[in-house]
């Protein structure tokens, strides 16, 4: 089973592109897709979205998967290793967590199952890049959310123009040297298919620990 | 590595140093004639636009994500915006005219404490959803997020408070 993480910001477009990659793993690759959907708040509006598209999703509230409710996350990843038996878990955590804490979280499992760790894809929204990097505050969450990333999906591309593209894969660049750099666009379907293939590779992506 | 440093249920959570607050609510709509897809997008629309409007009003700085979920008996509708400059993004699949309907949004801002999203998503909900002829009932809401839950005292301010309090 393995797990992989559609992270970014809050608004950055997680949860369209959740519902366009189960379903495109789900029907084309002809995966069997568990999704868990993370909302801090008790009354959930994405989870809801997600099944009327008739996917399998388990929403968790009350908190935050990277921290609050870890345990939870991670019983509710060996639950669906037991029953659903699952190929992939794409998992949506809130637009404040923090993606290796998520992995770390995730990686508790394997007490109990056989997991292995898909990349950290985080969405970036290319309609906000200054908002989101130069804000004072919320731009520390987003620039760790970056910097922990396997994987950034520039979302939205349908909405700006080529030089802001470029821009902002400039942007984040800087921040992770590493991670792959992606285009993508959940309205059009830009880049999605590119997106499946990669994160149905059979290649690991570990946390690194916190000292 | 404990399950602490991971994380554990009882961990610090990661968005509190941040001032982002949040306010989600729960309605169930009815109106005394069913209003068509196209009224109810454009509602939608509103509505956002309208929370966005009133969160800014109320100082917030920073727009993280206002959406809603709509379920009726012939479809549901979502409804989201990052920003008054943004726009709104609606998608829609209700098919036949409804007259009942239950509404969740969910509004996430930075720069405001959770009662004034609370207040801004309630303000905005009224005039927008009234506007359209709906009577609204709340079924369930929440606050959540917050650094304000702490007050924050001013320099100079905890000590000044330790002195009376020692007097």
């Amino acid at each position: 089973m393995r797990i992989i993480q559609i992270a970014g910001f809050l608004g950055s477009g997680k949860t369209s592109a959740i519902i366009s990659l189960a379903r495109t793993m789900s029907g084309e690759f002809k995966k069997r897709v568990a999704l868990v959907v993370n909302e801090i708040g008790e009354i959930p509006v994405d989870g809801k979205v997600v099944e009327e598209y008739g996917l399998r999703v388990k929403d968790l509230g009350g908190g935050c998967i990277c921290c609050e409710i870890a345990t939870s996350f991670t019983n509710t990843l060996v639950l669906l290793s037991q029953t659903f038996k699952p190929d992939f878990v794409l998992v949506e955590p809130t637009g404040v967590a923090i993606p290796n804490q998520v992995k770390l979280a995730a990686l508790m499992a394997k007490r109990d199952c056989d997991i292995a760790l898909g990349p950290a894809v985080v969405l970036f929204d290319a309609t906000r890049p200054e908002e989101l990097l130069f804000n004072d505050i919320l731009g520390n969450i987003v620039i760790r959310q970056i910097s922990d990333a396997d994987v950034i999906a520039i979302s939205k591309i349908d909405a700006v123009s080529d030089e802001q593209l470029v821009d902002c894969e400039q942007q984040v660049r800087k921040i992770n040297q590493n991670a792959r750099i992606m285009r993508i666009s959940s309205v059009r379907g830009d880049g999605l298919g590119d997106l499946v293939k990669l994160i149905t590779e059979p290649v690991e992506y570990p946390a690194y620990q916190i000292r | 590595m404990s399950s602490k440093e991971v994380g554990s249920d009882s961990a610090k959570a990661c968005y509190e140093p941040f001032g982002v607050s949040g306010y989600a609510v729960a309605f169930r709509l009815t109106r005394s004639e069913p209003i068509d897809n196209k009224m109810l997008k454009e509602m939608s629309g509103n509505l956002m636009m309208r929370i966005t409007a009133r969160c800014i009003e109320r100082g917030a700085k920073f727009i993280g994500h206002i959406k809603s979920y709509m379920k009726t008996k012939d479809g549901y509708l979502k409804a989201d915006t990052i920003g008054l400059n943004k726009g709104a993004y609606v998608e829609s699949s209700i098919t036949e005219p409804v007259s009942q309907a239950y509404l969740v949004i969910n509004s996430i801002v930075q720069g405001i404490d959770k009662s004034q999203v609370k207040i801004a998503t309630l303000e905005a909900s009224n005039e927008v959803l009234l506007n359209y002829g709906f009577n609204i009932e709340i079924e369930k809401e929440h606050e959540y997020f917050d650094k304000f839950d702490i007050p924050i005292q001013p320099k100079g301010e905890e000590s000044k408070l330790k002195q009376e309090k020692s007097k």
